[in-house]
């Protein structure tokens, strides 16, 4: 095995070759790597099926291959329109794959992978209706009619002024 | 088959809570409270303090906006005794109204009642606490009295000029008048009442500071408030103002202060 490159073991047992750069891209195996120093077993992940762990890798790789620009102004960090398209498309995929690549975006410590998934979420929930939220994400209303009135009172101080 | 099983799992049920509170720290305030509604599950998650703390940025944003001052936090006086606040959301929502309803005095005004027509002559400054005044035309000095939070009403008085007399001005926001103020000036000897309007002046008078006192300098010696009225307001004005006399009103006159 080359030093540059180095293997990850998946949940289901699949291992992955990959370049140390990119694989460093990730907080959490870059500290495993320092923290065993050089060694060829594969690392574990073992949060991250194979489905997820390649598709976090193709991420990563892209990324590494065309790197982006850091942003000059952090007061923008909030923004949600400002997905690249790569990324944009990179997160077409039905909500339990998003949901899966966001929580090994969390394991893996890759704030770009995170941020950019846990944007297109809040995508879907911007400018939403609770109905159609609910709609969206399955969600049952277990609210009775007072207590979703009590809560609209208690939340009335926004209405209306585009805060 | 897995997969199908996942399909059926809500958003809660497939991401933690770190996660989740992650996403919503993408969302507005006023988002927030949207999703409040969804669900229980979903006004836990939402109303957890750390979002509401970091959403105190936009608290920031909105002093440095409306006031042209750093956040000067949260004053602890009665009124703010009075409100229980116990979460970061709560805190949020009583430093969030403030604004909006200090934001509606800010900045600098012209006004317009009976005879008197003073272009750009008071600057109402806020301070994250209370309100000041300063009042550079005639020889007056002004004085701020109080700000009636259930009627949302500033009084200020003014003394001096080359008559010597005192008034009390009350200004009170005008609904669906953004920039105008209805004015109510009691002439104190006499308790003479008269109706009149306060306009605000240049848009970017709402950065007036205390070191700036300069008033004239925004080059609107001859700002005129038919060109500055719409249609709709002058209409209020004469509906309902009309510059008329209700002589020796009984009103409270509270004590003069030096």
């Amino acid at each position: 095995m080359s030093m540059s490159t180095v293997k990850l073991e998946s949940s289901d047992e699949k291992i992955y070759e990959v370049e140390r750069d990119i694989a460093c891209m990730s907080v959490t195996i870059k500290n495993m790597l320092e923290d065993i120093g050089d060694s060829d077993a594969p690392i574990p992940l073992p949060n991250v099926t194979s489905t997820i762990l390649e598709k976090v890798l193709e991420y990563c790789k892209h990324h590494h291959e065309h790197p982006s620009p850091q942003p000059e102004d952090k007061k923008d960090e909030k923004r949600l329109d400002d997905i690249p398209p790569y990324d944009r498309d990179f997160c077409k995929v039905d909500q339990p794959t998003l949901f899966e690549l966001i929580l090994a975006a969390n394991y893996l410590d890759i704030k770009a992978l995170l941020d950019v998934t846990c944007k297109t979420v809040a995508n879907m929930i911007r400018g939403k209706t609770p109905e159609e939220i609910r709609k969206i994400f399955n969600i049952k209303n277990d609210f009775t009619p007072d207590e979703e009135e009590q809560i609209r009172k208690e939340n009335e101080w926004c209405e209306d002024k585009g805060n | 088959m897995e997969k199908g099983i996942k399909r059926q799992l809500t958003i809660l049920q497939q991401l933690n809570y770190d996660s989740l509170l992650y996403i919503f720290s993408f969302l507005t305030p006023k988002e927030l409270c949207q999703l409040c509604l969804v669900s229980k599950d979903f006004k836990v998650l939402v109303e957890d303090e750390w979002l509401w703390k970091l959403s105190f940025k936009n608290i920031d944003y909105l002093f440095e906006l409306y006031f042209g001052i750093k956040y000067p936090g949260v004053v602890q006086n009665d009124h703010f005794q009075q409100q229980c606040i116990t979460t970061s959301k709560k805190l949020y929502t009583y430093e969030y109204c403030k604004i909006e309803k200090a934001k509606k005095f800010v900045g600098l005004w012209s006004e317009k009642w009976c005879d008197v027509d003073v272009p750009c002559g008071t600057k109402i400054i806020y301070d994250g606490h209370t309100f000041s005044i300063q009042y550079t035309k005639n020889k007056f000095s002004s004085q701020f009295f109080k700000y009636d939070d259930a009627t949302d009403t500033l009084e200020f008085f003014l003394t001096g000029g080359d008559s010597g007399w005192s008034f009390l001005y009350s200004l009170k926001p005008i609904q669906d008048h953004l920039g105008v103020l209805h004015l109510t000036v009691q002439r104190i000897h006499d308790n003479t009442i008269f109706q009149g309007i306060f306009v605000q002046g240049p848009p970017d008078s709402r950065f007036v500071n205390n070191n700036s006192n300069n008033i004239s300098s925004v080059g609107q010696e001859n700002l005129t408030f038919d060109t500055n009225l719409d249609t709709n307001l002058l209409q209020y004005y004469q509906n309902h103002i009309h510059t008329s006399r209700r002589n020796k009103l009984t009103r409270y006159v509270p004590p003069l202060q030096n």
